[in-house]
């Protein structure tokens, strides 16, 4: 097992001293991801939930409420009607839609009498981060909007009357206290220090006193696509990823052979079933790093968050250890570095183009999908899809990962049958 | 030590072994002198387990050089300078100790001895790849024998060395001829053999033409 561990790590140590080899297998499938992202549309790297805004009724109060959700720069707002805003919801293009309800800038003119202003959050159950998000968001707005009553003299006059009017609809017991607590606020907002200041006292509501109330409506998204268009371009990162590695451990396998360690490592007490054990430990586990790399990124920058990474991990080992297999039966094709690469990469090609790597799947025509069924790059795309985008259950994720196990264990041992019975 | 009786080895229509017959004994130095092609390599790799003869039988050690475990105790320096040129000189020693198996204080105290033997102390920690000719070969020669193996098995250690590094080779394997190791050489230079072997057998195309001491032989 030292030995084994030491052949693995001898590996690894060689691929990070090599800079073309390590860019290949780290740093071009970011490359590849960030710059398809974009191509496919992608947000330009904006991790702002995207959101509709819709306003259901023509009121100054609901129209100066809506421009301050339009101004916010943690959320991306976009004004639509009701009707798109609630297709774009289900179509999971938005992860919610903001409505203001008809009566919201009436009761906005109210303070403390009546129901306060509300919001409508249209959005799927399973959004639970972005509800809290846009909520915190709201309070605050509204928070800002009732100060904005109070601060501004016109505004406050209108407020104030309009609330001192609504004292009728108090208990007989509360309508002293509340008449004296607007005379006082009035009072106090015209005094030097208040009007003049930055007015940080009167922006807390009173106790038990919420701005605005959130109601949410729940719209499960009928078809989960990608969030954006990192989330396809990502997947294809991955396999860059697999590749790049793929091709490394092709070269080092052949070269060890060409160079003489092979023969020098066969002549240790070791089989040569450990020597390839060995190697293909070190592929593995470069591949697995590579696929964890490409998936931080994406999840931490280009908000790729994976659906399930338990469901993420299972499909990149299942992916790694399929194309470790494979590497071993490319290195079986070629005595040279030239033959076993171009060998490599002819087969390597054609599986990716029809396996998703290239053409994402979901625009490929019938036949292609068809067709696609022949390769396990789709079945490496698949699988990550599915644990990423794609929402797969534990039974839907079978499967890919089965066929995965099975083109590594079928390619990892054919490639060691024929480099065992290879002359030297 | 090395018994090799009647043994042939053909690759497609290429006879490089043609009932070669050989005998080793223990602490003697032994040299296989012949033109490129005449077959000390298919030896080597023959007494290493790296192929099987068609016909004939090998004992090493007393025993079948496929054997994992009598593997153990050869150290082969093989003609291409088998090393990592990526990994330093104490990488690359380090790591073929490991294949043979050693590990913790014995492991560094050996790769400190083997580097120490070939001089390359002060270059350990540089990269193969930096090396000359000359450090590369002594590399060579330190990473077959930082497990002590009881046979050594040297398949022309000076090929493509400058004299100054050949003339260090030399008293490298001196210094293992001095402390009664068992040793294989296998070279295309007369003066070699004079010099360092005990015995020596002359092949040519898979076949011995004679066996005798040097002086024997002159």
């Amino acid at each position: 097992m030292n030995a084994l561990f030491a052949l693995a790590a001898k590996d690894i140590r060689l691929l990070l001293r090599n800079r073309g080899a390590l860019f290949f297998t780290m740093g071009w499938p970011l490359l590849v991801a960030i710059f398809f992202g974009m191509v496919f549309g992608g947000d330009g790297g904006s991790s702002r939930p995207k959101v509709a805004l819709v306003v259901q009724e023509p009121h100054a109060a609901t129209e100066r409420f809506a421009q301050s959700v339009l101004k916010l720069d943690t959320l991306d707002v976009e004004r639509v009607d009701a009707a798109t805003a609630e297709q774009l919801v289900r179509q999971g293009k938005r992860s919610a839609a903001i409505v203001l309800p008809a009566g919201f800038g009436e009761r906005s003119a109210r303070a403390f009498s009546g129901d306060p202003p509300q919001v409508e959050l249209w959005l799927d159950p399973s959004r639970k981060a972005e509800r809290a998000m846009i909520e915190g968001m709201l309070m605050k707005l509204g928070g800002e909007a009732m100060f904005a009553n109070i601060s501004d003299p016109k505004a406050r006059q209108q407020w104030l009357s309009t609330s001192r009017a609504d004292l009728d609809k108090l208990p007989p017991e509360s309508r002293q206290r509340f008449g004296d607590f607007y005379t006082a606020l009035d009072a106090m907002m015209t005094t030097p220090e208040v009007a003049g200041g930055s007015g940080d006292a009167a922006a807390a509501s009173g106790p038990g006193f919420s701005p605005l109330t959130v109601s949410a409506r729940e719209i499960t998204v009928a078809k989960r696509g990608p969030r954006n268009g990192f989330a396809i371009s990502f997947t294809q990162g991955m396999f860059w990823a697999l590749l790049g590695a793929l091709m490394s451990f092709v070269t080092s396998l052949v070269l060890e052979r060409m160079q003489g360690t092979w023969n020098r490592l066969r002549s240790a007490p070791l089989s040569t079933a450990s020597l390839l054990f060995g190697k293909a430990l070190a592929c593995f586990a470069v591949m697995f790093t590579s696929l964890l790399l490409v998936s931080a990124v994406g999840a931490m920058v280009f908000g790729v968050v994976p659906h399930s990474l338990s469901k993420l991990l299972l499909a990149f080992i299942a992916s790694a250890f399929a194309f470790t297999g494979l590497m071993m039966l490319l290195a079986s094709l070629g005595r040279t570095v030239q033959t076993a690469s171009g060998a490599a990469w002819a087969v390597m090609m054609p599986l990716a183009m029809v396996g998703g790597a290239m053409i994402p799947l979901f625009v490929m025509p019938p036949w292609m999908l068809e067709l696609s069924n022949l390769s396990p790059v789709k079945w490496a795309v698949i699988g990550i899809e599915g644990a990423t985008w794609r929402g797969f259950s534990y039974a839907e994720m079978a499967t890919p990962i089965a066929i995965l196990l099975a083109t590594g264990a079928l390619c990892g041992l054919a490639g060691a049958w024929r480099i065992t019975r290879q002359p030297n | 030590m090395i018994r090799i009786d009647s043994v042939r080895k053909q690759f497609g229509s290429i006879v490089a072994l043609d009932g070669l017959t050989l005998d080793v004994r223990p602490g003697e130095m032994f040299g296989l002198l012949g033109p490129n092609g005449a077959g000390k390599s298919t030896t080597m790799a023959l007494l290493t387990g790296l192929h099987t003869p068609d016909a004939g039988s090998i004992s090493v050690l007393g025993g079948d050089p496929r054997d994992p475990a009598l593997r153990a105790r050869l150290g082969l320096a093989p003609q291409s300078l088998a090393l990592y040129e990526n990994l330093s000189g104490r990488e690359n020693v380090t790591f073929f100790a490991r294949m043979f198996g050693l590990r913790g204080a014995r492991l560094d105290q050996r790769v400190d001895a083997a580097l120490d033997f070939v001089q390359l102390v002060d270059r350990q920690h540089d990269r193969v790849g930096g090396y000359s000719g000359g450090m590369q070969r002594r590399l060579n020669l330190a990473a077959a024998l930082v497990h002590e193996p009881e046979l050594i098995l040297l398949d022309e250690p000076t090929a493509g060395v400058d004299p100054q590094s050949r003339n260090a080779l030399f008293e490298n394997v001196l210094a293992l001829k001095a402390a009664g190791r068992t040793i294989v050489y296998t070279t295309h230079y007369m003066e070699e053999v004079e010099r360092l072997c005990d015995r020596v057998a002359i092949i040519d195309r898979g076949r011995v033409l004679a066996v005798d001491s040097v002086a024997g032989l002159l």
